[in-house]
């Protein structure tokens, strides 16, 4: 990637199919993910930009309710691509919002909401930024033809899930060494939790050696994820061993990190290019829309020009 | 702007650019200031690499269960890394997975949670102690102490029959 690949801009493909699957993600975060508060009084950190709100207005459960209902209306307003650019910022604050109420509320921090907070920012500031040409390109039914989506969009979603992932894996050495794949502790972390009876963690508890391969496993998944920033073949390989390490992880575990398992897998994966060769076998202007519903749909969602 | 064939170009700005630089730095060097400031963060999954853990039992010397995290012996690890920012406070307690405090230790903690409960002769606590077990994990050691309460006051006319 060069740094004049980066300020140009190309045809939305693969921009606004990640922008549905980001909100795909986030509509699952907001609705799908617990949202319980748990006890405990206001800690003194600031951990989300909410902290410096009056307790009471944090904690209350109508606050939240509110900004989740307001979420599910502005997104579906941007995924219609109506109201730009005033909808993409709205929905974007509002999901941010709902999650910092969330992370305000717990006790503990918990990371799997992240990785589709940033990568929702990033859709927001490219329609913040080219909104008139979109308009534009909307209006003449050319959105999907038009080089409206900045490569830097692309770059740093790659950038941030590099950066998430390598700071997990990093983390680990930094507090603990390479000594951290020594198989006892995750054979520990699944006794003790009462995941012990089950395939394969029955396996992994009985054999440390199995364990310390999961933990390597692990630590390279995480720690080398950068390695996607450097070309397509790197960010392929990297990209099957970090789905494959959430599958593995969600068996194990049963952690919530499904909705970045499948954003690494959108960003990661050669999507890019497999959404280019379904433009080029797919025929164009077959299907004749009429009707303000028909070309709405059309200018909005035929994103291969069947329709015309 | 237009190219000669009409099209539009649209030029990307410096506003863009600058939010591109400034997306890249403050990822860069949030998370290790603040460590935690949503969506910013460093992460700390899983970071240490415990070799053992403790499961308590607390009963009173009738022998009524008593619940381990009212002497703070919970367990309150998941993962993640102690005392790191959080929207709430926790108690974390004295039971810190990876750490098998010694009857010392354990006794001196247990005397100063009995000091605010004058009412308690004392505690009979289990210690089970988990590790490595050749390729495997499990019970590695189960100890049985006794803790007398230096502040206990028995109440008049003795506790009553139930």
């Amino acid at each position: 990637m060069s740094m004049s690949w980066l300020w140009q801009r190309t045809r939305p493909l693969y921009a606004q199919t990640l922008l549905w699957v980001t909100l795909g993600s986030a509509y699952w975060l907001a609705f799908g993910e617990p949202n319980y508060y748990t006890n405990g009084a206001p800690s003194d950190d600031i951990v989300t930009y909410l902290a410096f709100l009056p307790d009471e207005f944090v904690r209350d459960r109508y606050v939240y309710t509110i900004v989740q209902r307001l979420f599910a209306v502005f997104g579906v307003l941007w995924f219609l691509q109506l109201g730009l650019p005033y909808t993409s910022w709205a929905a974007t604050v509002c999901f941010t919002t709902l999650i910092s109420l969330f992370q305000e509320n717990i006790f503990y921090h918990d990371h799997i909401f992240q990785v589709t907070n940033m990568i929702l920012i990033l859709h927001c500031f490219w329609y913040h930024f080219a909104a008139r040409y979109i308009k534009d390109s909307l209006r003449e039914r050319k959105f999907w033809r038009t080089a409206v989506a900045p490569n830097w969009l692309v770059f740093l979603s790659i950038f941030y899930i590099s950066v998430y992932y390598a700071f997990v894996g990093w983390h680990k050495v930094w507090v603990s060494g390479l000594g951290w794949i020594n198989g006892v502790s995750l054979q520990l972390w699944l006794l003790s939790w009462h995941r012990a009876d089950f395939f394969p963690n029955n396996w992994i508890v009985e054999n440390v050696y199995l364990a310390a391969s999961a933990q390597a496993f692990t630590l390279f998944a995480e720690g080398f994820a950068f390695l996607g920033l450097f070309n397509r073949t790197l960010r392929t390989i990297m990209g099957v061993v970090l789905v494959a390490f959430h599958i593995g992880q969600e068996w194990v575990f049963d952690f919530d990190f499904e909705s970045n398992a499948v954003m690494v897998a959108y960003v990661y994966l050669p999507f890019a290019a497999w959404l280019e060769w379904v433009d080029r076998k797919v025929p164009k202007a077959v299907l004749t829309m009429r009707g303000r519903f028909g070309l709405f749909f059309s200018s909005r969602f035929d994103m291969f020009g069947y329709t015309k | 702007m237009h190219a000669k064939d009409g099209r539009k170009i649209h030029v990307i700005g410096r506003g863009e650019k600058t939010f591109v630089t400034l997306f890249v730095v403050l990822n860069l060097t949030v998370p290790f200031i603040a460590l935690e400031f949503y969506p910013f963060t460093a992460i700390p999954l899983f970071p240490s690499a415990p070799q053992f853990y403790c499961r308590y039992e607390v009963s009173d010397f009738e022998g009524q269960k008593l619940h381990p995290r009212l002497f703070g012996l919970h367990r309150s690890d998941w993962g993640g890394r102690r005392n790191w920012p959080a929207g709430r406070t926790y108690l974390h307690g004295f039971n810190t997975f990876g750490v098998v405090p010694t009857k010392q230790e354990l006794t001196d903690h247990l005397e100063a949670v009995l000091e605010k409960s004058s009412h308690l002769p004392g505690l009979k606590v289990v210690q089970h102690i988990y590790g490595k077990k050749g390729l495997s994990v499990g019970l590695l050691d189960t100890r049985r102490f006794e803790i007398i309460n230096p502040s206990h006051q028995p109440q008049a006319g003795g506790r009553a029959k139930q």
